[in-house]
Parts: structure tokens; sequence; C-alpha cells
């Protein structure tokens, strides 16, 4: 339809077509200070969110590849024996543990020569010491050339922990070697932890107090309350070179086995240096402030993962954020004034009797609105859920036996899933709507917050643990597209877990 | 030239930006002042809606969406609809006369035109200015932005009567006032009753 032009709207359309104000020098200033700090727009808006969550992802990954590679680190250190092989097998031990590494793993191998003397030589630097029976000749003070000394080589020892495949960790063997260490000379001989000997063939030995690559040592243990044999006596002599600089620790204190001591080492090295994974439920009550509603409640729940390393952890999952929204709307509409019967036609019969003409009357009802548009104002509730993704970085500054309280701090990622009307429709009844208008913003689509908490976890049995952490969390953006004031939402909290130690 | 000055606006280049902005910021400051009727609110409105021309310029396609002022101006229009809607959302429509609604009729008589434009332009801006924020709105759409009817119902949420009957009383209301402007003898009556 052509749109009718009235000379007034000419006139004042030709008047003012060109028309220009200039903008003040502070307007000015203000849009070109303002202007400067605008970033360039992300051609793809939901580039950030795919990046935000690939980066949760990696650092999730990373943690978890991290988290194993550890795991294998502190408990991966062992030693396979068997009767005719004997290998140590990545035994990766710092030098200042006193105990053998690839490079370090000397062997003294003693032949039975001529001139009766004890040989020490040094084994190539290599991952792994092959111990060829034949070769291995045992070890003799006496220059016995039959090679039939009574010292027998420590793959034959009757120790049920270390014949056949047996594994031993490392770390005893370190904690070992501190303990009842004597040394042979400067570079070899890092441990004389099992003796065999005649006599010695069925003592027990301690798991834990094997030393890789030490059976040619065939080193020195005597059993508590039976005194060795003279030759054997001889070859731990000249096995064990008295250090000049160290009085030789007596025997007893060598041989006593350390066990409950080492346990307990072992475990607090464990505990200090271990990565110890946990997952578990939580389920978080929130209240939020600074929204459009004052304030609300939100129900927070979800999966965790935490991965603890002595004081510290960190701490990731998923979970689901809902929260009822109240939307307010704006209708427009024309109010119902009634209703009439209107005659659509009507046609005449001819009535014999009477002589006369009936009418019928055809009619339909006809409603009638003021055309006067009058506004409503309506609200609407609406679910919003989101996902959400925290980092929480953890730090335990107090650990009872079975109480531990710490602080937790870090970011969460909110992604909104769904949004579900759940009030009904607004009901106009008979009057007839013209337009309904959302005035109250959306919510958006991603937010990020800040969390810090006081977390005081319980340990319910040695694998359960239940948590209990008040928290306030910071909303850096505005939940709401279109930011009502300057105010920024922030919430409480109490967050309730149950987790199990993997 | 203007290309040369969207490419870098899109860089952000405050220089560009600054051209820009003294370019076009002026007869935008019309616009703006059209429709909410005073310079504060109208240097608000420019403000607002130029940062959603830079923080948008980067999706402008002189192609496909003609001249660049008309971008800018379609952007302006919509930065003060909405500027409007939020401050005068219950009370933006004056009320409607019946009788007003059926005289959107081609006219007859024939009007001292010559008179109406001895009349400075910037008298005539403020007897835009001084219409309430209705009839305004409805006659800048109508009369500037070339809308229709339809349109502007839609834009402003109203109804189609609603928007003829504001355009028509913005007219009565304009020619009355310019009658009293240029102190000529009253017209005719416009309005067909």
């Amino acid at each position: 339809m052509k749109k009718y032009n009235h000379p007034i709207d000419d006139l004042f359309r030709e008047a003012l077509e060109d028309h220009q104000i200039k903008p003040s020098d502070a307007a000015r200033a203000a849009f070109l200070k303002e202007a400067g700090e605008i970033p360039r727009k992300n051609n793809n808006g939901s580039k950030p969110l795919i990046l935000s969550v690939l980066l949760l992802a990696l650092l999730g990954a990373g943690l978890l590849i991290w988290a194993v590679s550890t795991d294998k680190f502190t408990t991966g250190t062992i030693i396979k024996a068997s009767d005719n092989d004997h290998k140590v097998i990545a035994s990766t031990i710092k030098p200042d543990n006193k105990t053998t590494t690839p490079q370090q793993a000397k062997t003294v191998k003693s032949s039975g020569n001529d001139d009766g003397q004890t040989r020490q030589t040094s084994a190539q630097p290599a991952p792994a010491i092959k111990h060829e029976p034949q070769k291995s000749a045992p070890l003799s003070s006496s220059g016995n050339q039959s090679g039939t000394h009574p010292l027998k080589h420590t793959s034959t020892a009757t120790n049920p922990g270390i014949t056949g495949k047996t594994t031993l960790p490392v770390q005893s063997q370190q904690v070992n070697s501190q303990e009842s260490h004597t040394p042979v000379n400067n570079k070899s001989m890092p441990d004389p932890a099992v003796a065999s000997a005649p006599g010695m063939a069925d003592a027990t030995v301690q798991p834990g107090l094997v030393s890789a690559g030490t059976e040619e040592k065939t080193a020195v243990a005597p059993i508590p309350g039976q005194e060795p044999a003279p030759d054997m006596e001889t070859a731990v002599n000249q096995l064990n070179q008295p250090d000049t600089t160290k009085p030789a620790p007596k025997a007893d204190s060598t041989i006593t086995p350390q066990a409950p001591v080492n346990e307990k080492v072992k475990e607090h090295y464990r505990k200090q240096h271990a990565l110890i994974p946990s997952i578990g439920i939580y389920y978080a009550p929130e209240w939020m402030f600074n929204t459009l509603e004052g304030s609300k409640f939100v129900n927070n729940f979800g999966v965790e993962g935490t991965f603890r390393f002595g004081s510290f952890s960190v701490r990731t999952g998923a979970g689901l954020s809902i929260a009822k929204g109240t939307n307010e709307l704006i209708v427009a509409y024309n109010e119902f004034l009634g209703a009439y019967s209107k005659l659509d036609s009507m046609s005449f019969t001819w009535n014999n009797p009477t002589q006369q003409y009936i009418p019928k009357y055809f009619m339909s009802s006809q409603s009638v609105w003021d055309s006067l548009m009058r506004l409503d104002h309506a609200k609407v509730v609406k679910r919003y859920t989101y996902l959400q993704i925290p980092l929480i970085m953890g730090y335990d500054f107090w650990e009872g036996e079975r109480i531990s309280m710490g602080v937790r701090m870090g970011p969460v990622m909110s992604v909104l899933l769904a949004t579900k009307q759940l009030s009904a429709e607004y009901d106009a009844g008979k009057n007839r709507i013209v337009s309904i208008n959302d005035i109250a913003p959306g919510q958006v689509s991603l937010n990020w917050q800040v969390m810090a908490g006081l977390n005081t976890s319980f340990l319910l049995t040695k694998e359960l643990r239940f948590e209990v952490e008040p928290w306030v969390k910071y909303y850096f953006n505005s939940v709401y597209e279109k930011p009502v004031n300057n105010a920024k939402p922030w919430s409480v909290g109490v967050r309730m877990a149950f987790g199990i130690r993997l | 030239m203007e290309e040369d000055l969207i490419k870098k606006a899109i860089a952000r280049d405050t220089g560009a930006i600054e051209a820009l902005y003294d370019r076009h910021a002026p007869a935008l400051l019309s616009v703006c002042f059209r429709y909410c009727g005073n310079r504060d609110d109208a240097e608000d409105i420019l403000h607002d809606a130029f940062i959603k021309i830079i923080q948008k310029i980067d999706t402008f396609r002189i192609r496909t969406e003609g001249t660049m002022e008309a971008w800018m101006r379609r952007i302006v229009v919509n930065t003060a609809l909405n500027f409007l809607r939020d401050r005068q959302k219950e009370k933006f429509f004056v009320d409607i006369d019946p009788l007003l609604e059926k005289i959107d009729q081609p006219e007859e008589e024939v009007y001292a035109e010559e008179i109406y434009h001895q009349v400075d332009r910037e008298k005539i801006m403020e007897l835009i200015c001084e219409l309430p924020a209705g009839y305004r709105t409805v006659f800048n759409l109508y009369v500037f932005e070339q809308y229709g009817h339809r349109e502007i119902a839609e834009a402003l949420g109203c109804s189609e009567n609603t928007s003829k009957s504001q355009l028509s009383k913005a007219r009565a209301l304009l020619r009355k006032k310019m009658n009293l402007l240029v102190n000529a003898k009253p017209l005719p009556s416009y309005e067909k009753v």
C-alpha cells in the first residue's frame, strides 16, 4: 500500500533532512575514551565458550596424566628377583638417598682367585643388571678355587620374600640402606641387607631388607642369637672394610629389622609425595544476592574429582546449578467491553394458515473491545539450568587423625544448558492482546565466578570422606544479559560432599 | 575512503574511529534529538549507539547494507526507541480519542506552505521536541524513517490504529503550533469529525 504523505510531513522532512547538531566536546571525549577500550569482537560467539571448555578439559587431562605418572614414580620402582635371572628394574632413585641408580649400580664380584683377594669390579652403567649364575663366583676370603664358598648367592636365599619372582618396592630399600648400611667402599655396596651364608639359608629376611644389586655382595646380616661362621666372618670383614671416618656399626644394629619404622616412614613418604585421587558427589545450596529478584535460592549438585598431594589438593568436576528466575512482561491489550448479536441474514417463510411471512434470523455473536490500549504487568517464572565446571585449589592447614581443615579457592565456569518456563502463560481472559514485551533481561549463557571456602573434612572410614565447606562466591559478570545495575551478584553457600579415595 | 575508515575502525584504529565520529555524529545527534527531545538524552543515546556501531562495525557490508550512514541511522533509531521504551514504558502513548482515529484521510485543503517555509529549521526541531513522546515517536518513524503503520505498530508494540491516531494528533498539533509561530491566520481545521 502506498504511503500517504501529508504536506506537513514533506515540510518537516525537507526542513530537517540534513539537519545537524554538533556534539559537545565532553560527549565526544567520553565516546572516544570508551571506544578505545572496546575489544575486537570475535566472529564466533561460541568461540570463548568452546575454548574455555577445551582449556578445562585439557587441564583435567593433564592433571590426570600427571597423577598417573607421579603415582608410577612413587611406587613403580621395583626389583624383580628370580632364581636364574635378577634384574634391577627402573631403579630411579636419587643419589642422596644412598641407593642404587642405574648409573650408580655397581656390583662387587668376587672370584676365588689365586691370591685369595676379593676383587671389586664395577659393572657398566645399565638400566638392568643381569647376573648369570655361572659367572658369579661365590665370594671367598680364602682364595678357594673350588668356588664352593658357603656364602650363597642372594638368589638362592631361602627368604620367601625374594625367591622366585619377587617384587619389592625400592622405597623400602632406600630406607633400609639408610638405616643399615655398611659400606664396602665409597662407590659400591650400598646395602648389605641380606645375608646368605651357611646356616643362614633358613634365616628369615624381613621384606624390605633386600637390596638390589647386592646379591653378589652376599651381605652381612647375621641372625640375632646365631654366631656367624668363621669364614663368613672373614668375608664380612673383607667386604665391610672399616670406614676410618665412621665407626662401623654393630652387627646387631645393622641387622635389626626396622619394619614398623619402615612402614611408618614409607607411609609418611607416600602421604607427602603421592598424588591421591578421589571421586565424590556433592550438593550445595546457595543463596544469591544482587539479582533482579533481590536474593534467590540456587541448588547445585554434581560429581567431582579431587587430587590430593600432601596438604594440597585440586578439585574439578561437573555439576548442575538450578535456579528459578522471574521474568517481567508488559502486556498491551484492548479491554473486552462485551458482545452483541449481529444479524448475518434473515429469511422469510410463508405461513399459509395465518397468511403471514414468518422471519427467520441468522445471528452471530460479535465481541467488542475497547480501542484504548491498556498495559498490564505480568510475571513468568522460569527455571535456568547451568552446567558448572569448577577448578578449585585447596590447602589443608590442619590435619588431625580423622578431621582436617583447609581453605579452598578457585574459578567456576557456568554454562547455560536449558531454560524452562514453569508458570502458565499470561491469561488475558477475554481481552485482546496487542503485544507482549519481555522487559526483564534474559540470563547470560556463560558466566564466571570465583569461590573461596573453608573446608572441613571428616574421614568416616579409611576410604570414605565427608566434607562440609561453607563458601562465598563472587560473580565476575552479571547473570543477566543486560545488567540492571553495576553491582555484581555474589552468593553464599554450603557444599556437602562424599568422596571415595581411589 | 569510507571503506578504509571502516577497515581501520574494525582494527580499532583510534584515528579512524574519531574520523567516523566526527563525520557522522552531527547528523545522528540530530536524529537522537528528534526522538528524545532534549540534548542531554540525545547525547546519551548517541554515545550508546556509537559504541554499538563500533562493536558491530565488522558486520557492516557496504554492498548489502547500503550506505554507512543509513546503517548507522538504523542503529541510532533502534537505540533511541529502546531508550524511550525503557524510560516511558508505562506512559508512552497518549490515550486515543476514538473520534480522531478516522481522520487520517487525504486533505483537500490547501495550506499556506510558503508561509511555513519561512519558519527556521531550528524552530521546526523545537516543535517536534515539544510533542508528547508517543506523538513524536510515531511522527519521526513515519515521516523521517518512512515506516508504515504496521512497522510502527511492531516496533512500538502497539496497534496500527494507535499509530495512525498518534500520527494524526501529531500533525494537528504541529500545524497548530506552526500557525502560532508564523502568526498566520488559523487555517481551517485539519480534522474532519
